[in-house]
């Protein structure tokens, strides 16, 4: 069939409005020297969240460099406040090992704080789709099923294009594929499995 | 304001630089014809990028959404742009929901039937094929005569079925001359089903499109089922998707975006053909430039199009004016066509409207319903991968059954469940939120970590969905006509009035007891979902095996049927080489001369039928 009027896709998000990102898209971010120590907490952090290795999250090369600082530039002037209040209750709280940070986690998710606890489903969201949905929408979201979010917002082109979520479901972005011919033809390489990626169980 | 001035003469003048006005453009031009086309939109764009870059930028990726005009005010979902500020509007998929279909304020088409008519298109250099999927079914032979093999005493076909003024063989050459304009992937010995038959020696120009997984699981989960004694086998859904390079175009990489916009123009759309037109040097555009009136002498010869002209899309208008021409052809599709005939009054000499003291103009309004349903394979069948449709299930096109119903195809999605739900987006949103809009998490568990990633990789790679396109029933009171609501160059917009007969509803009320037989094959741990949208516009009861169900139906795009052609004056608008009965240098071109719509999606009969127009008009008029 050829035009398919997707009207759910109201609910779906897609890339957003560039004009409201927080700061330059793609402009070199540098970090001030405290931001820098609360930079790699971030990023730990959101290892925790996502299941997804930190030094995957964030790769030493290419042109992806500056995306998770992009990342932690748009959580930190969300709400600095609340940011920093997240932050801190990680780093007080989190377990020596980077592979068992449920605890922490949990609490954080459950905490009595819902700025923080939906904050941080903002981040998760963030890294699986390059795209910010405020932690408001998220909470209406919690609280009443039939709430819409709106769609969410572009953090980052090049965060798009490398989601995880696509990766986690062994696929691409729609729209931005790398791969070749025919490739659909046959299930994904053992490549792409999530055991690539996905924080191992230690037992 | 003064008499419109002519501003421009050509050889032949066509309205709409969509699909038809692009290949019947090329057709001419390659003849040394001078040729001018009025586009309401804005002109192809100078790079693929401007549009590549309109899409990631979109908030909502609905199929318009990488083509102007903006839909919303800064982006923003809760703030529609008012079509009546808008000088070259149309309707959008953001103009269905229940709060704003019927509500002139925020939908283009002035809706005044009892269901919301749910197809849309767009007015740019390319027209709606920008859009388009790529699927390039012929009809079948059948099709063209709906009333001989399916009428009868015993039969309850409607009456608004007619028998086409042509047949499966008067087009089957020209079938193959559109495979090959636009480049088509597909194999005969796959193709020559329900009497499709092919010349000897005819190969299509490139070999079919490699099934997904999501296919091929279906196939192994279908084999041996049988659906009213029609074995359900899957087919390669032939396409205008290179698979080999093609036109200088690049080969399919498989980028699953095919609605709204391939990002390497590997799928075929017409702004290749206008770009070959434009190249030959006899072919003008003139964007930004909307036909207000088909102009009529005293002898009922169409002597100009009068258009109006503007800069910015919701600014002022800019200039007046009129264009002449030997040959004029309106091919500005199944809406905007009617519209245009219907504006025309000539200062009275044509009350009715240009091409229309019959009064069939704007009647017969057909689509196919689409139905569709979703669910979880009991095996990983990958989907986000490749091409948005590789297959379908074609046995239904066609059998005695229509008598009674209405035939249908269904189309099998790789794209996972974003269709219904917006996917990956609900699920993952579902599992962070607690909630169960997806229904993968019934248990509305809260999930992150390892946790997540491993039950959203299980739920992804399981998706698929089936969609079934139903043949609609011509009906006389299915119509666009003109409203009294006004367009941003103060023109009426159309109004359409729409609803579903009983025939169509038998036809969905069959897929939708296809659809769960086949769940019922797949098994129990694999429940049928569909969307029953709860709200009358999109919401239709029809009968499953007995039991009455609720289901929604959306809109595929096929706009058909509103100027019909026929074997006489006195039951059509146009005759069977689409020209006009009554105005001699007037053809009606596109998917509304199809006096019925069978099951295959139209672009492939639009663009053959405007290629043996073409011929016929340079034999015959352009000589």
């Amino acid at each position: 069939m050829t035009n398919q009027t997707r009207r759910n896709v109201l609910t779906a998000g897609v890339i957003g409005a560039v004009q409201v990102i927080v700061g330059p898209v793609n402009a070199a971010v540098t970090l001030s020297a405290a931001d820098a120590k609360n930079f790699e907490d971030f990023l730990a952090l959101s290892a925790a969240l996502t299941g997804i290795q930190a030094k995957m999250l964030r790769p030493d090369v290419d042109a992806f460099f500056d995306v998770p600082r992009e990342y932690f530039v748009q959580a930190r002037d969300h709400d600095p406040v609340k940011f920093g209040a997240l932050l801190a209750f990680f780093v007080a709280n989190r377990a020596p090992d980077p592979s068992e940070q449920k605890t922490v986690i949990q609490s954080i998710l459950n905490h009595a704080d819902k700025q923080i606890a939906y904050l941080a489903r903002s981040i998760l969201l963030m890294w699986y789709f390059g795209q910010w949905y405020s932690p408001d929408q998220l909470e209406k979201a919690a609280a009443d099923p039939n709430f819409q979010p709106l769609p969410p917002v572009l953090v980052s082109s090049l965060g798009y294009a490398r989601g995880w979520v696509w990766k986690i479901a062994q696929a691409h972005p729609a729209g931005h594929s790398e791969l070749q011919f025919g490739y659909w033809n046959n299930p994904p390489p053992a490549s792409t499995a999530i055991s690539g990626f996905i924080i191992p169980e230690v037992k | 304001m003064c008499a419109d001035k002519v501003t421009h003469k050509a050889d032949v003048v066509i309205v709409g630089a969509g699909i038809a006005g692009a290949l019947m453009a090329h057709q001419f031009a390659l003849e040394k014809k001078q040729v001018l086309i009025l586009e309401a939109g804005p002109d192809i764009p100078v790079d693929w990028n401007g549009y590549m870059d309109r899409f990631f930028n979109a908030r909502i990726k609905v199929p318009e959404s990488p083509y102007p005009p903006t839909m919303l005010l800064g982006g923003d979902p809760r703030t529609p742009v008012d079509p009546a500020t808008l000088n070259a509007g149309r309707p959008t998929s953001l103009m269905l929901t229940p709060d704003s279909w019927n509500d002139p304020k925020k939908s283009y088409l002035v809706q005044t039937g009892k269901k919301a008519f749910s197809s849309t298109y767009t007015r740019v250099a390319g027209g709606s094929a920008l859009h388009w999927l790529g699927t390039s079914l012929r009809f079948l032979p059948t099709d063209f005569k709906m009333v001989t093999c399916y009428g009868g005493s015993d039969s309850k076909l409607p009456k608004g079925f007619v028998d086409w003024p042509l047949k499966y063989e008067d087009l089957s050459q020209w079938y193959g001359e559109a495979e090959n304009e636009i480049g088509v992937s597909a194999d005969v010995s796959e193709q020559s089903y329900l009497g499709v038959a092919f010349p000897r020696g005819y190969a299509y120009p490139m070999p079919g499109i490699p099934k997904s997984q999501v296919d091929q699981e279906l196939a192994r989960q279908l084999t041996g089922m049988t659906f009213e004694g029609q074995p359900l086998l899957i087919r390669s859904t032939p396409a205008a998707r290179n698979t080999q390079p093609y036109q200088s175009r690049r080969v399919c990489a498989g980028n699953t975006n095919c609605i709204p916009i391939c990002p390497i123009q590997a799928k075929y759309d017409p702004t290749v053909t206008l770009n070959e037109a434009l190249a030959t040097g006899f072919v003008r555009v003139l964007s930004r430039t909307v036909a207000s009136e088909v102009v009529v002498d005293a002898r009922g010869r169409v002597t100009a199009v009068k258009y109006r002209q503007y800069k910015e899309e919701q600014g002022p208008e800019t200039a007046r004016g009129m264009v002449e021409g030997k040959i004029f052809i309106v091919a500005a599709n199944a809406i905007e066509t009617p519209r245009l005939l219907l504006m025309s009054k000539n200062e009275g000499r044509t009350p009715n409207g240009v091409a229309n003291a019959k009064k069939f103009v704007g009647k017969y309004l057909m689509d196919h319903p689409y139905y569709v349903v979703w669910g979880r394979m009991p095996q990983p069948v990958w989907p986000y991968r490749g091409p948005l449709i590789t297959s379908g299930i074609e046995g239904m096109r066609d059998g005695a059954f229509r008598k009674r119903s209405g035939a249908f195809r269904v189309d099998i999605g790789n794209e996972g469940w974003t269709f219904p739900g917006g996917d990956p987006y609900q699920s993952a949103l579902d599992f962070v939120t607690g909630r169960n809009s997806s229904r993968a998490n019934a248990a509305k568990e809260v999930l992150f970590g390892r946790a997540l990633v491993n039950r959203l990789n299980d739920v992804l790679t399981h998706q698929f969905r089936l969609g079934f396109l139903i043949e609609q029933s011509p009906e006389e009171s299915n119509c666009v006509t003109l409203s009294d609501k006004l367009d941003g160059l103060q023109l009426p917009r159309p109004a359409v009035n729409y609803d579903l007969s009983e025939y169509t509803l038998a036809g969905l009320g069959k897929a939708a007891k296809m659809a769960q037989e086949i769940f019922r094959q797949l098994g129990n741990q694999t429940p049928l979902e569909d969307q029953v949208q709860g709200t009358e516009p999109t919401a239709v009861t029809v009968d499953v095996d007995g039991r009455q169900k609720k289901i929604a139906f959306y809109g595929a795009g096929h706009i058909v049927g509103t100027y019909r052609m026929g074997k006489s004056a006195s039951d059509s608008v146009v005759r069977d080489d689409m020209r006009s009965w009554e105005h001699e240098n007037l053809y009606l071109v596109g998917s509304g001369v199809f006096p019925t719509v069978a099951t295959a999606n139209p672009t492939l009969t639009i663009a053959a039928l405007c290629l043996r127009t073409a011929r016929k008009i340079l034999k015959e008029r352009l000589v």
